[in-house]
């Protein structure tokens, strides 16, 4: 008999030890934390944008996790394709300017000088347009009202 | 005998200044300053006693009546005498109008709102980015908390096998709506 413990009450995470079923293809989880997720983010959408839309697609049709586990595993590759292009060619821009979000509450509007070079990096390597936006994409203003305040 | 007008020394105008006794010749020769309320100590202290005589001297040498003409200073008005008493209220119309100053103001304050504008508008493009950076990255954030729940699905699915085996007419896994709509499970914990 097993007496029932409200998950919210407790103070440690409960961590199922049962793997993936063995009939579930394995793929290479990525080991990024949010930081270089975020600073990565639209070379991601950019590069894995129709594999992402399949994703939401299927999961507009059913929430089910069973029901998407195939669109989720190519997510995921693409994903882990680009953020190893990006550590082969870019490493050193990409570490500054996620680095420097770990420093500024991942805000994007403090680290645009980092930002820069990772973007040059990108574009003369890997060739990669960026989010169009409008009239100047916000990560090109040559003048912001909102700045950190040391330069 | 004309009036006579208060000066900052007080060697008296109307008498020969060669009669008067020299001051010792020591103290002639320093430097005089003339203060406008501390006179000359000097010439005090030698001219003062001997003041009276000097009158006395004065009266009977060069005015032949009898009448004692006293040496007096007297506190009278500068020549020309004093101007007239300002009764009149004096308060000029100076500086801006109301009108200027109200301009002012609204410049400020519009070039104020002109920024607090442009501010937002960037707010808004800032949002739009840290927006898109999340719609980029949800799909695979998604997936991989999708293959964890399916493990943890699965895991709990055969828990309940385990579980519920020798109970006779128990579906495992049979979702307790009729409608086929995915609903995630609530978090059961066993320990």
């Amino acid at each position: 008999m097993s007496i029932f413990h409200n998950p919210e009450d407790s103070s440690k995470p409960y961590k199922e030890p049962t793997p993936l079923p063995d009939d579930v293809p394995k793929v290479k989880e990525l080991g990024t934390t949010s930081a270089p997720l975020k600073s990565a983010a639209f070379f991601i959408g950019a590069h894995c944008k129709e594999y992402n839309e399949d994703f939401m697609l299927c999961k507009n049709e059913n929430r089910d996790p069973a029901h998407c586990l195939k669109e989720g595993r190519r997510v995921t590759r693409c994903a882990q394709d680009m953020i190893t292009k990006m550590r082969e060619n870019c490493l050193q821009e990409w570490d500054k300017h996620w680095n420097c979000l770990e420093l500024n509450n991942h805000e994007y509007y403090m680290c645009r000088k980092p930002e820069r070079t990772l973007n040059k990096c990108m574009f003369e390597k890997l060739t990669i347009p960026g989010t169009p936006e409008g009239q100047t994409p916000i990560h090109e203003v040559k003048r912001p009202v909102f700045t950190g305040v040391q330069k | 005998m004309p009036p006579h007008s208060r000066n900052r020394s007080f060697s008296p105008p109307m008498l020969n200044q060669s009669i008067l006794p020299r001051l010792p010749a020591g103290l002639s020769t320093r430097r005089r300053v003339y203060h406008p309320i501390h006179p000359n100590w000097f010439k005090l202290i030698t001219i003062i006693p001997l003041l009276p005589l000097i009158v006395l001297f004065a009266n009977f040498h060069f005015f032949n009546d009898a009448t004692l003409r006293v040496l007096v200073f007297l506190d009278m008005p500068p020549p020309g005498g004093f101007e007239p008493v300002k009764y009149k209220r004096n308060i000029p119309l100076r500086g801006p109008s109301g009108v200027v100053i109200l301009g002012g103001v609204t410049a400020v304050c519009a070039y104020g709102f002109y920024r607090l504008g442009k501010g937002n508008l960037e707010k808004r493009e800032l949002k739009r980015e840290a927006t898109w950076s999340r719609i980029h990255l949800v799909p695979l954030l998604l997936a991989e908390g999708d293959r964890d729940a399916y493990r943890r699905q699965k895991a709990a699915l055969e828990r309940e096998k385990e579980i519920m085996k020798d109970v006779p007419d128990w579906e495992v896994g049979k979702s307790v709506y009729h409608n086929d709509k995915y609903r995630p499970t609530d978090p059961i914990v066993v320990l």
